[in-house]
């Protein structure tokens, strides 16, 4: 099976969404929005297939693994989608492909997130956000 | 490149007079030109830029107006008989290859009433009309001196050393400070350009840039639907030229006002007020100190934001990463991870020819050995798995680390941020104060200047919001113009018959993309390679112990800055700012890759005596692998100097300059050192 290379999103999602996401210089490039969009998705539980065409918006060597850990969080994500099932790390087709459902699910919340009201700074809209989830985990430090 | 000999013949004051330089050594790399004003100093330098580049650099009062024949020639020739002006410079290169270039033209006094006029005769062959260069390669070649001419002698001093830089190899020191006092960052940006060399990649920018213009239009009448996305280009490139054209002008406004500004400050600063002086220098301190917190604060603000998108993505996929992390302990608790048996492990087994149990696995047929090499295919499919699964465990316990700091972290930028926005405001406030207390000087001229410098600050205010304003309308009008010309690639692809048309307007923008990166990509490093060469020059020439850095930003403004990255070019000495110009222009030359010989014409004027020494002392270091021609004042060049500059000096002649019953010229008497 050939190795996947590139993460897909339906084809009008990159000028409606990633486009005018890109504009704010908050996010260096399509994989961070991709990666935030996966992340919306995902804690809302808004998993949506792709219909029609589709656009390979990034390639996965652009996602900062090294630092950041994103392809090992899209694959916790997909063990937890999975139900437990660590198995699914041998199918990476799959892995991506529930990455892409959340995305796809997601896109929608971040846009309204980071451009819904003008003049709102979405940083300090984040960082509230995620001081408060932050308190709902159970985190020993 | 080293120019070993000059000849002029009836060139200005010099009627008949020949130099012969040291070139050599490169201990002894410098040699030294006397003369008094008027004498001939800046017509030396004037001669070797007319010989290459046919006009003088240098343009004198004197000079303005007069011919550059030899008066007493003129006066002395009879009618419409022809005079001729030569120069011809005998250089050197690496190889020891001689090249003789020269430049002559001819004049001619006619009689007109009672008077005469001099005319430059028009001639043959000649590159402008009226004079001619020549180059030739002189060459020994078994013994034998052979001459060749160049075919086409412009291209050889394009070659060697362009006209676009010469400026940055032959200078006087007037031009040097004036350099500094004006240093716009357009004019180091334009020094940058020109050592770079690009005008050739600018051209064809140009020209590919009319190309893809006329194909657009050609593209618009044969697939009519591009009509409007061209239409929307077009618009969208005007509205970028016009915001350049308005960010410009904001960009000359803003350097106006901030010099007038300056200008005030430092008469402020010389009232003879002990108050006022001090207020005025607190005042240059904070303003200079703000700038600082300023970048401090967009810096830490910056990386708050990329430690807030890192953490974002462990504390929204937390279950995920948890459940996995639960569901990987588990397995080591089960002792299946790592594995307890490797591959390894089996194929020396069966490479002995036995079981751990002692059980013979010897032969093909062997019914233990089939079982165990069953098993070797199962377990070879475990360890990669194994592997995988490990490294997943490294990447999220490295995320939960992470996370236990989070709200820590967090607090720290806040807190940082914070405390610098409080001396920010601080500082703001104390610089209102000074203010309202110059304003209320009782000395009625510094109260004027204080209201103009508020004047000032309210325009420098304005202009900065404008400018950042203009910036992001570019900003934005550049990705648009981006995604019309995508959009207009995909209008093109529907249809396959035009699919020529295509591939050339992909072409002229891929190459028109290449290009400008390159262009940025070459002036970037030429800038940063220049900063580096600048400030070593500096550094080592400057007497300062303190640790100091010369920074050119990326809009090409020159600055040094103290050990606590603070602004310190307004408090350089006049002789610290001109090390700091003559270090940019070495590091030019260096940068330039030109091998050319650096002649400086009164490089030390007005310069009080320990400065001037301090610099003759460093100067034959840091220009110790090119030739140096130093055009000098005998006040410049005083007994003391001469003594420290001694040892790298090979050749010094003084500029014996007579004036005649029929006009004046002027001979090179050579000194014994």
């Amino acid at each position: 099976m050939k190795k996947r290379d590139r993460v897909f999103i339906k084809e009008d999602h990159r000028e409606k969404y990633y486009n005018p996401l890109r504009k704010e210089d908050f996010f260096k490039d399509h994989a961070e929005v991709f990666m935030m969009a996966l992340l919306y998705g995902f804690i809302n539980n808004a998993k949506k297939e792709i219909i029609g065409k589709k656009d390979g918006i990034a390639r996965i060597a652009y996602f900062d693994e090294e630092k950041k850990h994103h392809i090992s969080i899209i694959k916790a994500i997909a063990i937890y989608t999975e139900n437990g099932d660590l198995s699914v790390l041998n199918n990476e087709e799959k892995i991506y492909s529930i990455a892409e459902k959340y995305a796809n699910g997601g896109i929608t919340l971040l846009k309204e997130a980071v451009l819904g009201r003008w003049g709102e700074d979405y940083c300090k809209k984040l960082e509230a956000m995620l001081r408060e989830k932050y308190e709902d985990l159970d985190i020993k430090t | 490149m080293k120019i070993e000999h000059i000849k002029f013949t009836n060139y200005r004051q010099y009627k008949d007079a020949e130099i012969k330089f040291a070139y050599r050594s490169k201990d002894k790399n410098f040699n030294v030109i006397q003369g008094t004003n008027g004498a001939g100093k800046t017509n030396l330098l004037n001669g070797i830029t007319w010989c290459l580049y046919g006009e003088e650099i240098h343009p004198t009062e004197k000079n303005l107006g007069y011919d550059i024949v030899n008066d007493i020639t003129i006066n002395e020739a009879k009618f419409n008989k022809p005079c001729r002006v030569q120069v011809e410079i005998k250089m050197r290169d690496k190889n020891d290859t001689i090249y003789i270039i020269s430049r002559e033209a001819f004049f001619i006094k006619i009689k007109k009433g009672k008077s005469s006029i001099i005319n430059c005769l028009e001639m043959r062959d000649s590159q402008d009309g009226f004079t001619k260069l020549l180059v030739s390669i002189e060459k020994i070649i078994d013994g034998q001196t052979k001459i060749t001419n160049y075919d086409y002698p412009e291209t050889f001093i394009r070659r060697v050393i362009p006209q676009s830089i010469k400026q940055y190899f032959f200078f006087d020191g007037e031009q040097l400070r004036s350099f500094l006092k004006e240093a716009s960052s357009e004019k180091v940006k334009n020094a940058i350009f020109d050592i770079s060399q690009l005008t050739l990649i600018e051209q064809v920018i140009k020209h590919l840039t009319a190309a893809r213009r006329d194909f657009e239009k050609v593209v618009k009448k044969d697939i009519p639907e591009t009509g409007p996305i061209v239409e929307q280009l077009d618009q969208s490139r005007r509205l970028q030229k016009e915001y350049k054209e308005k960010l410009n002008k904001i960009i000359h406004e803003l350097k106006e006002a901030r010099r007038n500004k300056e200008h005030l400050e430092g008469k402020i600063k010389d009232v003879p007020s002990s108050t006022i002086q001090a207020l005025q220098k607190e005042r240059k301190n904070i303003e200079s100190n703000q700038a600082t917190l300023t970048d401090r604060l967009n810096e830490i603000k910056s990386e708050k934001n990329e430690y807030l998108k890192e953490l974002a993505t462990y504390v929204l996929s937390y279950n995920a990463i948890q459940k996995t992390q639960d569901l990987i302990l588990e397995k080591r608790k089960r002792k299946e991870i790592p594995p307890p048996i490797t591959p390894d492990f089996i194929k020396n087994l069966l490479k002995k020819g036995e079981c751990i149990c002692g059980t013979n696995i010897k032969g093909r047929n062997n019914e233990q050995r089939n079982r165990i090499e069953g098993l070797l295919k199962e377990v070879k499919l475990l360890p990669a798995f194994s592997a995988a699964v490990l490294e997943l465990e490294r990447h999220l316990n490295n995320c939960s680390d992470k996370l236990k700091l989070f709200t820590l972290k967090l607090d720290e930028y806040n807190k940082r941020i914070k405390g610098l926005k409080e001396q920010l405001e601080k500082n703001d406030n104390r610089l209102e104060e000074i203010g309202t207390r110059l304003k209320k000087s009782n000395i009625e001229q510094v109260r004027l200047w204080e209201r103009d410098i508020e004047e000032y600050n309210r325009s420098i205010e304005k202009s900065l919001e404008e400018k950042a304003e203009l910036n992001e309308k570019l900003r934005i009008e550049k990705k648009r113009e981006a995604e019309l010309k995508n959009e207009h690639i995909r209008a093109i692809k529907k249809e396959k018959k035009y699919e020529n048309h295509l591939n050339f307007l992909e072409f002229c923008q891929d190459a028109l993309k290449e290009l400008e990166d390159i262009k940025r990509d070459i002036m970037k490093e030429i800038r940063l390679r220049v900063e580096g060469n600048t400030e070593k020059q500096y550094l080592e020439l400057t007497w300062k112990k303190e640790k100091q850095k010369v920074v050119i930003d990326e809009e090409y403004n020159i600055s040094i800055k103290d050990k606590f990255d603070k602004e310190i070019i307004a408090t350089l000495s006049a002789g610290e700012k001109l090390i700091l110009i003559l270090s940019f222009m070495a590091a030019l030359n260096n940068v330039s890759g030109f091998d050319v010989p650096i002649i400086i014409d009164t490089l030390f004027g007005r310069l009080d005596k320990e400065m001037r020494e301090n610099i003759a002392n460093k100067l034959p270091n840091y220009l110790r692998d090119r030739q140096v021609i130093l055009l000098a004042l005998g006040t410049e060049y005083t007994p003391e100097v001469k003594k420290i500059m001694s040892k790298a000096v090979g050749k010094e002649y003084r500029i014996d300059f007579q004036e005649e019953k029929n006009g004046s010229k002027a001979n090179l008497i050579e000194v014994n050192l």
